[in-house]
């Protein structure tokens, strides 16, 4: 007796780490995301304080609202203002400043474009309350042929004092030489951006075209408060134009670096989510094997008088405890993954300027809150079931966990599976700030809509999935088989973490699979023009004077420019944020987005196309007026004059309206694509390609080449998430070594009888693991199949936004299963090596 | 010499256990099971081991049937040493040459009778005789239980299909570890009974530990085990001279 309680204990360290693991792990990825952004809020606050000692503003032009990272959508502030604030009061000192464009080339020949952040160039200022940058070598821009730029840049692209650089500004390209390398504050540079730095008067002239400052840099005098200065500059200020503090302007920035971090941030809180999900899985089934093998104990406690609820309590108390546990290892599992994710982030060139990692108070309490939730919740039912044992079990030794009545669960589980099925469609139809919510709901609704009927097919599917193990694989084989057919329930509570992972990662790929193929096809049917120049990266915006030289080229006609954002150029309506994108009138000889209603030719200044769903959603026809607000420009009238039914994705998206009206309304008249064909018999590639040599920010492409790296894209979206959701996978894997694990000693007599009767080693071994492998691929099957249904109800929903084909990669679906049977035979290592070294005589003897 | 003493053995033993010593625990703390044991059991005998609690009856049948090592001496099943075995070496034995009936919980619950029947053998990947099997089956009356499963049966038939798992493969010994001691009187005889009959009729060899005298008294054989030792050999035992030798070991 007192053997079995010190192999139950020993059993205990093993089961309570891999329960916990997916504890910490959830844990451990929310608390790094919001270590993460805390500490790059923390470090911009930092930085700003350092630098301005607190007291100090910034003149610039109001806008509606933020909606660029780098704030280039404002007007430019007047030359004059300068000297209308330097004449307050309690100003000491006033300087304007500003930033725009400018590309630096690298030695290569080839433009240095960092990937997700912008190409900045900057003024220099001598105050050093204005300046973030400090000059590691060399001196700062003294005249318009000098240049200081980002220590990242430099050291990565081996750039140094006394060199010369090109740069290329907005329209034109020029030389500079490079008198200084400068560090932003602590780091190298400032989250990946480059920036050039320009003595104040050129930086005028190139970045600007001398229309004036960005904004104006004020320092109070000594002593002075800072609400005062602050009312002094605002009264002398014309009204478009306001003052914000060092603090305030660092919280932008900060929140403006950490948008930055946006999609890492989302991705990691998904699978927290996730992985959290799957915990609660993993600890119900660990809960209730361990409850069922406990029934003589609390069997026990009960004829000496242990009330129901205090047996159920304890139960509880046990999964607080390892909730708590597993809470704490995941807090301190967060901040490694905080650590790391900045060491990747240096790695892939941004770099932040400080690394002490900041832990507020709220992480740590939303971390263990959710263990806590999690845990609770997953233990409650098998809490009550033990409740439910007889003190005859004691004698008996049999538990009696049957449930109340299957039909309950049953019923739970197609209600839950509608609901959830139809959050997750509404969601993906309505898009917007609650979308995420829902759709996100709605999966967890269906999954656990999923787990409740699980059991149901449990059997049938085992026993089909088992057959050929059976005949393959002899008695093993056949044991496996019966051992995963009896038990339907425990088998679809073990395999229900794979199906989440699993569903998940063939949702994704399916998903993006169609939207791939539906845009790709859309972009071939829409797009008529042969050539497309793009940028150098992906996602980067090039200047006008390309379109020009294009345009100036013998050999070409059609010239297209597409004006837009990679991360979308935004307005908003009703408070609403929507993107829009600029094409001249001429433009659907470039890109036929099939107008419907109204013209394209008619867009004019004020006219803007908007696509059939939004039209339908709005209830707009041609020549309704829309009011359309800018952050540049507040709100504008506009007039639709034409509806479109072309779906070509983010390329395009739903409002189109003029070049100009675009130019007029945002800071940056820079372009995604030109889009131009070659006339009759000439070697427009070959001519063009000569004269675009002059650019090196872009590249021609053919169409197919292009449809090509429009498709592209999407896939590398679909690696982040594959990277993420096999991490699922590997959770799901740990749920299946404990619940074998427990079931090995649960079967610890039977095992002991068939080596006895002369079962050898290797075939206990064989048959824990074909075991594992039945249950794994039987999760694999239904999470594939629960996929598939979930991406068809998605696909069907957004029809009408485009995605018009349903793509099954089966392959990868086929690929998915094979590392599900993989993933069974490594989570079977362990239990079926313990299985095969169970001492016959002992087990024999088990109680 | 010693070749004919090995034929001879062959020729006459089952199984023999030669100065069989086996302690447990280490150091200051052994404990010895058994002290020293000498035993033939002859071919086509059925012998029962009888002894108090502690008297290391039990631990004699699992060196034997190779499911327990000796600390010292040997013992040999039919003309194989099983003390030199190795753990895969002793698996095959029980397998192919020896069969086993306990006390309970004999059958794998997700199997049927018939399945767990010739589970010894599919483990081998053997057919074994099947007018063989089928006469086996008959005689222990489970022909129409072959489809069910251990939980659809009384414990008294289990135990006869646990029997039938045993002898089916004509082992060289079958050993019975208290195979009536979870079962009614009524079922206890016919189990006996059964075993009786493999042994007189079928020519079986059957070593069965039990503490009852009545299942003893079946046997043509009785050995005696007191703390580790052999106490007493008794042939053609009667119920009563097993109990006064019980009673003279103050069992």
């Amino acid at each position: 007796m007192f053997k079995t309680t010190f192999r139950n204990l020993a059993s205990h360290k093993v089961r309570f780490f891999l329960t916990c693991i997916a504890i910490v792990l959830g844990v451990g990825l929310l608390t790094g995301t919001h270590v993460l952004t805390d500490t790059v809020r923390a470090t911009f606050d930092d930085l700003f304080d350092e630098v301005s000692g607190g007291v100090d503003l910034t003149v610039r032009a109001e806008t509606a609202f933020e909606n660029n990272a780098y704030g280039s959508d404002r007007e430019l502030v007047d030359a004059s203002i300068v000297d209308t604030v330097r004449a307050v009061d309690s100003v000491e000192v006033a300087e304007g400043s500003v930033e725009g464009y400018a590309e630096m080339v690298g030695r290569d020949g080839v433009a240095i474009q960092p990937p997700g952040a912008p190409a900045l160039g900057w003024s220099w200022s001598d105050v050093p309350e204005f300046n973030a940058f400090r000059i590691r070598d060399g001196r700062p821009p003294r005249d318009s042929d000098e240049v200081v730029v980002d220590a990242g840049t430099a050291d990565n692209h081996g750039l140094g004092v006394g060199e010369r650089i090109d740069i290329l500004l907005t329209g034109t390209r020029q030389s500079f030489e490079i008198v200084g390398v400068a560090r932003f504050g602590e780091a190298d540079n400032l989250a990946g951006a480059t920036v050039a730095l320009f003595d104040p008067a050129t930086a005028v002239g190139i970045l600007t075209a001398g229309a004036g400052y960005s904004s104006v840099q004020v320092k109070g005098v000594e002593g002075g408060g800072l609400a005062e200065l602050q009312d002094d500059v605002d009264a002398v200020l014309p009204d478009n134009l306001e003052t914000v503090t060092a603090a305030q302007l660092a919280e932008e920035t900060a929140s403006a670096v950490t948008d930055g971090f946006g999609i890492f941030e989302t991705g990691l809180l998904v699978f927290a989510g996730v992985s959290l999900f799957v915990a609660g899985f993993i600890i119900f089934n660990t809960f209730s094997m361990v409850v069922a093998q406990r029934s003589r104990e609390i069997g026990v406690l009960r004829a000496i008088g242990a009330g129901r609820r205090q047996i159920m309590v304890s139960v509880i108390v046990e999964a607080v405890v390892m909730a708590v546990l597993g809470a704490g290892l995941g807090v301190l599992f967060g901040l490694a993954v905080a650590h790391a994710l900045l060491a990747v982030f240096d790695l892939i060139g941004i770099s932040l300027p400080s690394t002490d990692l900041r832990l507020e108070p709220g992480t740590v309490y939303v971390g263990f809150g959710l263990a806590l939730v999690v845990t609770v919740l997953a233990a409650v039912v098998p809490a009550r079931r033990a409740a439910k044992v007889s003190p005859i079990a004691a004698m008996t030794g049999d538990a009696a966990t049957g449930e109340r009545s299957p039909a309950t669960r049953y019923a739970f589980g197609a209600g839950a599976g509608a609901v959830g099925a139809g959050l997750v469609a509404a969601g993906l139809v309505a898009g917007g700030d609650w979308a995420l919510s829902a759709v996100g709901g709605g999966a967890v609704l269906v999954f656990l809509a999923v787990a409740a009927l699980s059991p149901l097919v449990a059997r049938p599917v085992a026993g089909v999935l088992g057959r050929p193990i059976a005949l393959l694989r002899g008695v093993p084989g056949h044991l496996a088989k019966e051992n995963a057919q009896r038990d339907p329930r425990r088998t679809a509570a073990t395999a229900a973490g794979l199906v989440v992972g699993i569903a998940l990662v063939t949702f994704a790929s399916v998903f993006a699979q169609s939207l791939k193929a539906s845009t790709t096809g859309a972009i071939r049917s829409a797009v008529r023009s042969d050539f497309v120049v793009v940028g150098q990266s992906v996602g980067v915006t090039f200047g006008d004077d390309v379109t020009d030289r294009i345009r100036d080229t013998a050999a070409v006609e059609g010239v297209v420019p597409l004006r837009g954002r990679p991360e979308g150029a935004l307005w908003r309506l009703d408070g609403v944020e929507k993107s829009v994108v600029g094409l001249p009138a001429d433009g659907d000889a470039a890109i036929d987005l099939d107008v419907v209603e109204g013209s394209f030719g008619a867009l004019t200044d004020t006219g803007v196309l908007v696509h059939t769903g939004e039209a339908e959603a709005h209830g707009w026809s041609v020549g309704e007026t829309i009011p359309m607000e800018f952050a540049k420009t507040g709100i504008v009238d506009f007039t639709v004059v034409g509806i479109y039914s072309e779906d070509v994705g983010d390329m395009v998206g739903d409002y189109v309206v003029s070049t100009s009206a675009y130019d007029a309304n945002f800071s940056d008249p820079r372009n995604l694509g030109i889009f131009f064909s070659s006339r009759a018999g000439s070697g427009a590639r070959g001519d063009t390609g000569a004269t675009l040599a002059a650019f090196p920010n872009v590249r021609l492409l053919t169409l197919d080449e292009f449809v090509d790296e429009m498709g592209s894209r999407l896939d590398q979206m679909l690696g982040l998430v594959f990277v993420l959701l096999t991490l699922a996978i590997v959770i799901a894997t740990l749920g299946i070594v404990t619940t074998l694990a427990l079931a090995v000693f649960e079967r610890t007599r039977e095992i002991g009888l068939m080596r006895a009767v002369g079962m050898g080693r290797r075939q206990v071994r064989a048959m824990v693991r074909w075991e594992a492998v039945i249950v794994a691929v039987y999760g694999a099957v239904l999470g594939v199949a629960t996929g598939l249904v979930l991406s068809w109800a998605a696909v069907t929903a957004m029809e009408s936004s485009g995605l018009t084909r349903l793509v099954v990669p089966f392959g990868l679906v086929g690929g998915v299963v094979v590392v599900a049977a993989v993933a069974g035979v490594v989570a079977a290592v362990l239990p079926a090596r313990r299985a095969a070294r169970l001492d016959v005589l002992e087990s024999v003897a088990a109680v | 010499m010693t070749a004919t003493l090995a034929e001879d053995r062959v020729s006459t033993d089952a199984a023999s256990v030669t100065r069989l010593v086996k302690t447990y625990g280490r150091g200051d703390s052994t404990v010895p099971a058994l002290a020293d044991v000498t035993l033939r059991i002859e071919r086509g005998r059925f012998t029962a081991i009888m002894g108090p609690s502690g008297s290391g009856k039990s631990t004699l049948l699992h060196c034997m049937a190779g499911l327990d090592s000796a600390t010292s001496g040997e013992v040999r099943i039919g003309d194989e040493d099983v003390t030199r075995m190795s753990e895969a070496e002793r698996t095959r034995l029980r397998r192919d040459r020896l069969g086993f009936v306990f006390q309970a919980y004999n059958l794998v619950p997700t199997l049927t009778a018939e399945e767990n029947i010739l589970l010894p053998s599919r483990l081998a990947r053997r057919r074994p005789d099947p007018g063989f099997y089928r006469e086996v089956v008959s005689t222990l009356g489970i022909a129409d239980r072959l489809g069910h499963r251990p939980a659809q049966m009384s414990g008294g038939q289990q135990q006869r299909v646990a029997m039938a798992r045993a002898l089916v493969g004509r082992p060289a010994v079958v050993f019975a570890d208290e195979p009536t001691g979870a079962l009614d009187s009524r079922s206890s005889g016919a189990v006996l009974g059964f075993l009786v009959h493999a042994v007189h009729e079928m020519g079986q060899t059957i070593v069965m530990v039990t503490h009852d005298p009545l299942a003893a008294s079946r046997a043509d054989r009785v050995v005696f085990l007191a703390d580790g030792y052999i106490v007493g050999d008794m042939f053609d035992p009667t119920p009563d001279r097993i109990l006064d030798t019980m009673k003279s070991l103050g069992g």
